[in-house]
């Protein structure tokens, strides 16, 4: 029962929600009840995270890696919930809805990372994708259609990357006649000289590409990132992505056997993600979209830190996703609470914004230079490790590139916080909405685990291992 | 020996239904182009002795939705000028086939150098609808149970999506 209790309980919770939207209910009560629900299911996934065991005629698989992940899934989207607006950014007559959808989406996310039988992780994806696509189009009218354009954007790339999932599927299937895991990793032994086995593995690893939005399967960031509404946009850029980063280490572990071409191939992609990244972010006004493109940039560190093909890069890019969750949360919190009516925010809005909140200065700040990789931040560790581990193995010229980047993305993060410091409020009159002590409290959460996670990283790298562990 | 012929015939006629889809101007003229799909994958099910799914793709791709697909286009009425300005359709075709190039010829490579020269005969009872039930309440139950879930989703997200909106302009 224990085993099963976090996804229950977020079934349960859509379900209440199902029931709520057939009602008119108040915004605000809307909220309680769905802040009562998340804090329930991080709750529970804390209490099932030493579960193990297998469920569903051994398809699904409860171990200390996917109730790790659970945790941080919860845990996110928790803080999601904690600061996003009481309105504002959603269509008023479809708040329930939205928040069902949100369940749902993390409901698939976490059967994703539970899932070790590829028809499961197909429909997980499938779930999750579906419902958060339809969070994008869900904003409210006042931004003149771009959720539409940017919804249908999102399904139709998605679609796209979802068959060429299921194409390499079919290859898998047909080499080695199962759709289990355990039975694939057997086969696959039998199988590493043959090319079709490899075509259907980086086949399969496209879907993960595109959520974790790694160059070239990231053409539906910018516009999605600008289109949905403020918080749905921060669960988007925090929550898949650290589902899409369990399985590719699920995925990437498996065809360790002959890294060497994967390896090259997967090298070309991370140091495509961050120059194209980059180099993007530098040219934006809009600060959702500028946090995409860091985003993709940040997707190919994670994907670099895979490449070494061993246990401890495995553990490195589940601890530099998760810094990178937090850092980007610790943003879109800043972004969420100027914009209590929902729109989308400029550089320029920043300006003087210390003068007008303190703590999200702060915040914003400390998110940035964690984000731009300044020390003592866990961005800082995350990319000195990475690196560091690259180095050890050989991939001088990559490191060289990647290091190159670094330096090009401290621009665009401290031209932010150049506007929200050294700018005089005189050029932004607007008055500072009032702050509720839960995003106070989810800020000064966020920051203290940047700063944690960057000092001492570890503890983290520890228990990043243990979980790679389980599933090796 | 007639079954490797079958195949290339179905095959072939999936492909030209699928490119009929795609260059067709008018909706109705591609929608029926997509039935010949349809129904040529049927075949290729029939084939492989699937028989369940065989029935199945006739009985709900070919009939259930296509047909539906069918009334929403005759209710939308389109007329030529409704359809869109498709000027640089055959750039973006020439450019779209030379992005996919090489990934088909790596594609056919990965296939040509499979070894596997023979395949066993499918066992007696296969794709039954015995048969196929037992693997879905067994080895596929849980995508199964959350097939409902993502039917949910896509029932609601459609009311939501396409639901009247209240003091809304359209």
């Amino acid at each position: 029962m224990t085993l099963f209790l976090p996804e229950l309980i977020l079934l349960m919770g859509s379900l209440v929600l199902f029931a709520v939207s057939l009602g008119t209910p108040k915004r605000d009560t809307l909220r309680s009840l769905v802040v009562i629900l998340t804090t329930l299911v991080f709750l529970t996934s804390v209490l099932a995270l030493k579960q193990n065991g297998t469920l569903f005629f051994g398809a699904y698989s409860v171990d200390i890696f996917s109730q790790l992940f659970k945790v941080l899934i919860a845990s996110a989207t928790l803080a999601v919930i904690l600061f996003s607006p009481s309105g504002g950014g959603i269509r008023e007559d479809v708040t329930a809805e939205y928040y069902m959808f949100l369940f749902i989406g993390v409901l698939g996310l976490m059967m994703l990372v539970s899932s070790v039988e590829l028809l499961a992780i197909f429909v997980a994806l499938e779930l999750s994708s579906f419902a958060v696509y339809i969070m994008v189009s869900m904003r409210s009218p006042a931004a003149d259609g771009i959720q539409m354009e940017a919804g249908m954007k999102y399904l139709l790339f998605g679609v796209m990357a979802t068959a060429f999932m299921l194409f390499g599927m079919s290859y898998i299937f047909g080499l080695t006649g199962s759709t289990y895991l355990s039975d694939i990793i057997a086969g696959l032994d039998k199988l590493y000289n043959q090319p079709a086995a490899l075509v259907g593995m980086l086949m399969i690893l496209v879907s993960f590409f595109y959520k974790l939005a790694i160059f070239p399967f990231h053409f539906w960031v910018p516009d999605v990132y600008e289109g949905a509404a403020n918080e749905t946009t921060a669960f988007i850029a925090a929550v898949p992505k650290i589902a899409a980063a369990a399985l590719m280490i699920r995925l990437v572990a498996m065809i360790s056997a002959d890294g060497e071409m994967v390896a090259n191939l997967l090298l070309v992609l991370a140091v495509g993600s961050m120059f194209y990244g980059n180099l993007s972010a530098l040219a934006q006004k809009d600060v959702k979209r500028l946090l995409g493109f860091s985003g993709i940039s940040h997707a190919g560190f994670v994907l670099f830190a895979l490449i070494t093909f061993q246990e401890n890069g495995y553990a490195l890019a589940l601890y530099y996703i998760v810094g990178y969750a937090v850092m980007t949360l610790a943003c879109f919190l800043v972004i969420c609470s100027l914009t209590p009516d929902g729109r989308n925010l400029e550089i320029q809005s920043f300006n003087g914004l210390y003068q007008r909140s303190p703590l999200l200065a702060l915040t914003l700040t400390i998110g940035l230079f964690a984000l731009a990789g300044i020390p003592p931040f866990v961005g800082f560790t995350g990319k000195f490790m990475v690196l560091y581990n690259g180095l050890k193995d050989g991939y001088l010229i990559a490191v060289i590139l990647a290091a190159i980047n670094t330096a090009i993305a401290i621009y665009y993060y401290l031209s932010i916080v150049r506007a929200a410091y050294c700018t005089d409020q005189e050029t932004s009159s607007e008055a500072m909405p009032a702050q509720s002590a839960a995003i106070s409290f989810t800020s000064v959460a966020l920051l203290i685990i940047i700063i944690a996670m960057g000092v001492a990283p570890a503890p983290f790298l520890a228990i990043s291992a243990s979980a790679i562990g389980a599933i090796l | 020996m007639s079954q490797p012929l079958l195949f290339y015939a179905l095959s072939l006629l999936a492909i030209v239904g699928a490119v009929g889809l795609l260059m067709f101007k008018h909706p109705m003229n591609a929608a029926m182009s997509f039935a010949v799909t349809l129904i040529a994958l049927a075949g290729l099910y029939g084939l492989l002795s699937a028989t369940l799914v065989f029935a199945i793709q006739l009985i709900v791709y070919a009939g259930a939705i296509m047909s539906l697909i069918l009334f929403i286009i005759m209710f939308l009425n389109i007329q030529p000028d409704d359809l869109p300005d498709e000027s640089g359709y055959w750039y973006y075709l020439a450019g779209g086939a030379a992005a996919l190039t090489p990934l088909a010829l790596l594609l056919l490579y990965g296939i040509n150098s499979l070894s596997v020269t023979s395949t066993p005969e499918a066992p007696p009872g296969f794709g039954t609808i015995k048969e196929v039930g037992v693997v879905l309440f067994t080895d596929w139950l849980l995508p199964f149970e959350i097939v409902s879930i993502l039917l949910l989703v896509a029932l609601v997200g459609a009311v939501v999506l396409a639901g009247k909106r209240e003091g809304g302009n359209d």
